[in-house]
């Protein structure tokens, strides 16, 4: 998990007092395109933990095509980047050009990105090209705490900004 | 509870989700049958009859949705388990489910095993009922 902002209690205070609000529009489209990726990226490193196997080079592979497309909406949102592959699922995205308050680009870059490139970096040492190896089983377990991390991360941001739950 | 005897249909067109969950559940001793849209969610239903469908609402592309691989399974009359897999932010459509029968919903992300738990419940129940299928 990312280690906590110094300052993260008065960021969230602060989201509360000023009323900071996320468009419903942007949260759909987050968790519909970051749920499916984080999803896949756990289901990929579960399937293998459980069976207390290491994560063959190929799947790996797979953890960090998903990171990438994470990358490229979290990107999109934050920085307004473009979307330039057309065959990418995530072409909703290109029309959204709302801004986010900065404190709110603050957090997801922190968490998100933070989790994100925990996972690369653990992939990545593993997988080099020069000797690719399998990722160990404790490492599996390191990843799928970074998964549930963001999970925990988009679902405190969307309560703070007041997005209701009402199952 | 004889999980081998439990068959369980997954359904998701994010391809990894739907292997890898297809795995997970074969380690614990389920048979499993995965599709990656709708018109193959219903093939594969009306051809094993499955105890559970995990079936996502949103199936990308695909002409048959979730909701109306829902809407047939229950026009079916089958006694079919359904777990619907959609996002928090997808109120209207948890609602929609609801009123279809559904109980239990897996919301994305998926973490951890949160998600199995549930399934293992709803198996479990099953099997105490020894429901009547294929």
């Amino acid at each position: 998990m990312a280690n906590p902002l110094n300052n993260e209690q008065a960021l969230y205070d602060q989201i509360k007092n000023e009323k900071i609000t996320v468009p419903l529009v942007i949260w759909d489209l987050m968790y519909r395109y970051l749920g499916d990726e984080i999803s896949a990226m756990t289901q990929i490193t579960l399937s293998y933990w459980r069976c207390n196997e290491p994560i063959p080079v190929s799947d790996a592979g797979k953890l960090l095509d998903h990171s990438k497309k994470i990358n490229t909406v979290i990107r999109k949102i934050i920085y307004h980047d473009e979307i330039k592959d057309e065959n990418e699922k995530i072409g909703e995205l290109r029309n959204i050009n709302t801004k986010l308050h900065p404190i709110l680009n603050e957090l997801f870059f922190h968490y998100i990105g933070n989790d994100l490139y925990g996972i690369d970096l653990i992939v990545a040492s593993y997988i080099d090209e020069s000797d690719p190896q399998p990722v160990p089983v404790e490492m599996a377990r390191k990843i799928l705490n970074k998964t549930a991390s963001m999970k925990l991360f988009m679902d405190r941001l969307r309560e703070a900004t007041n997005q209701e739950v009402r199952i | 509870m004889d999980r081998s005897k439990i068959k369980i249909l997954v359904v998701d067109d994010e391809e990894d989700i739907t292997f890898f969950t297809a795995k997970i559940l074969q380690y614990d001793g389920f048979q499993v049958y995965k599709a990656l849209d709708g018109a193959s969610a219903l093939a594969v239903f009306e051809k094993e009859c499955p105890h559970i469908c995990l079936l996502d609402v949103h199936l990308g592309y695909s002409k048959i949705d979730g909701m109306e691989v829902l809407e047939k399974i229950r026009k079916s009359g089958s006694d079919t388990e359904c777990i619907m897999i959609t996002r928090i932010t997808d109120q209207e459509t948890m609602a929609k489910a609801k009123t279809l029968g559904v109980k239990e919903y897996l919301l994305k992300p998926l973490a951890m095993e949160d998600w199995l738990k549930k399934v293992h419940a709803v198996a479990e129940n099953i099997d105490e009922r020894s429901a009547p299928h294929g």
